[in-house]
């Protein structure tokens, strides 16, 4: 037989441990993970010519239960030879799985880097490419817009997060001649300029004034023929 | 009159020879070639997620401090998490830390975190250097651990902070403060940097 009190005893043990594991579930809810970011990276290297723009496209996704924003940018050491950065920003939504990733690309565009042996200042120049192809490390990544603190009047900070892959950018040097383009353009830009001032010059005569120089010429001929039938 | 057909017709010359020497050089003309290719190609693609604890989002504050020097603040989530493992007889403590960082179980790659300070704690003027905040990490977390006594200072620059974690684990993190004497008064902040990166890469 169970008596009153051991009823008593087994519903309060009973409603100690449903606090407990109420207690616990509520801890765990309050301190589990938040919004984050996956980094699905389908290339880890590129092999670009100079002056050439290129675009490399990483994968980005968010398996967890918020959504997130997030930017796609370049490490520091890729930044000095990567110009014309274009970086998409994106939201990713929860529980957007790697299979599904959103495809983000960056785009950058590649200076002139060999050194190049010119005759007139940058004009009329040669590439031998006597120098090794060069290559340069960073690391692309994929960063989240940073929370605000909670604390006002406290001392703290906030955080971010980023996820990175590495990625290598190989510049080409195509070996050429010295360009003479620019000096052919000047010459016939100058040529053609002369003579069209010339042939403006004659035609901006009036039509009497050309007339007299004709006769002029007719004249000075007609003297000419005289002058040797006399002889 | 003479002179001047002569000029013209020198510049015409060099007119058309520019103009002749520029069609040259921009058209170069290639021997016939005939080749038969195929392509052959393979994708291979590392993939990782990584997300922060709720407590780590919102930031991590060390409370107000009203004497100094002060050494060791503790963090306002440093022992007001769930424990994962015991320690003596308590088996389901809930004084482990609540700010960890999660490796998602859709990852092809374990994870290794990198932690950085963008600058000093500052307030105004002042400031309090990025050395006196710390941190320690562990991959299991309870009353003592991550301890105090691994503590490392935050630096400018990335450092390793917890190597190898794999998908569906955790990397757990303490942080402190030390306050030296003689900082003046105010709200000191700063931003701290989380990284994760493919198991063996540089942060």
């Amino acid at each position: 037989m169970i008596t009153k009190k051991e009823m008593l005893k087994y519903f309060h043990e009973v409603k100690t441990k449903k606090i407990f594991f109420l207690v616990l579930f509520s801890v765990i809810f309050i301190s589990s993970a938040s919004a984050g970011i996956g980094i699905r990276s389908y290339q880890d290297s590129i092999l670009l010519n100079e002056g050439e723009q290129g675009c490399v496209t990483i994968g980005a996704y968010n398996p967890f239960d918020t959504g997130t924003n997030v930017i796609v940018g370049i490490s520091d050491s890729l930044k000095e030879v990567l110009t014309s950065q274009e970086a998409d920003s994106k939201y990713l939504p929860p529980e957007t799985s790697s299979d599904n990733a959103i495809p983000l690309k960056f785009c950058f565009k590649v200076p002139q880097i060999y050194q190049r042996d010119c005759s007139v200042g940058s004009f009329i120049c040669e590439l031998k490419c006597n120098e090794e192809q060069k290559v340069y490390d960073g690391d692309i990544y994929l960063q989240s817009i940073p929370a605000t603190n909670e604390g006002g009047g406290i001392a703290g900070s906030t955080t971010k997060m980023s996820v990175s892959r590495p990625l290598k950018v190989g510049v080409v040097c195509t070996p050429h001649s010295r360009d003479y383009t620019l000096a052919y353009v000047v010459i016939a830009a100058v040529s053609g300029l002369t003579i069209f001032l010339v042939v403006f010059r004659r035609l901006r005569k009036p039509k009497v004034e050309r007339d007299k120089e004709k006769l002029m010429k007719l004249k000075e001929a007609i003297r000419k023929e005289s002058s040797k039938k006399k002889r | 009159m003479k002179g001047e057909n002569i000029a013209l017709v020198a510049f015409g010359l060099l007119f058309l020879f520019a103009i002749i020497m520029l069609f040259i050089t921009q058209s170069k003309i290639t021997g016939y070639a005939t080749t038969a290719t195929t392509t052959s190609n393979v994708t291979i693609s590392v993939y990782f997620a990584i997300a922060m604890s709720n407590n780590l989002t919102s930031g991590i504050t060390f409370g107000n401090i009203s004497s100094l020097p002060f050494t060791n603040a503790n963090s306002s989530h440093n022992y007001d998490g769930v424990n994962t493992t015991a320690q003596g007889s308590n088996l389901n403590g809930t004084n482990g830390t609540s700010t960890w960082l999660n490796v998602s179980a859709d990852s092809n790659t374990a994870v290794d975190f990198c932690l950085k300070g963008d600058a000093a704690l500052t307030s105004g003027a002042n400031t309090i250097g990025i050395g006196n905040e710390t941190y320690a990490n562990h991959t299991l977390t309870n009353f003592s651990l991550p301890a105090l006594g691994s503590e490392t200072a935050f630096t400018l620059s990335y450092v390793k902070a917890g190597s190898n974690i794999a998908a569906g684990n955790n990397s757990y993190y303490r942080f402190w403060l030390d306050v030296p004497a003689g900082t003046s008064s105010g709200t000191y902040n700063n931003t701290l940097s989380f990284e994760g990166v493919s198991t063996g890469g540089g942060c």
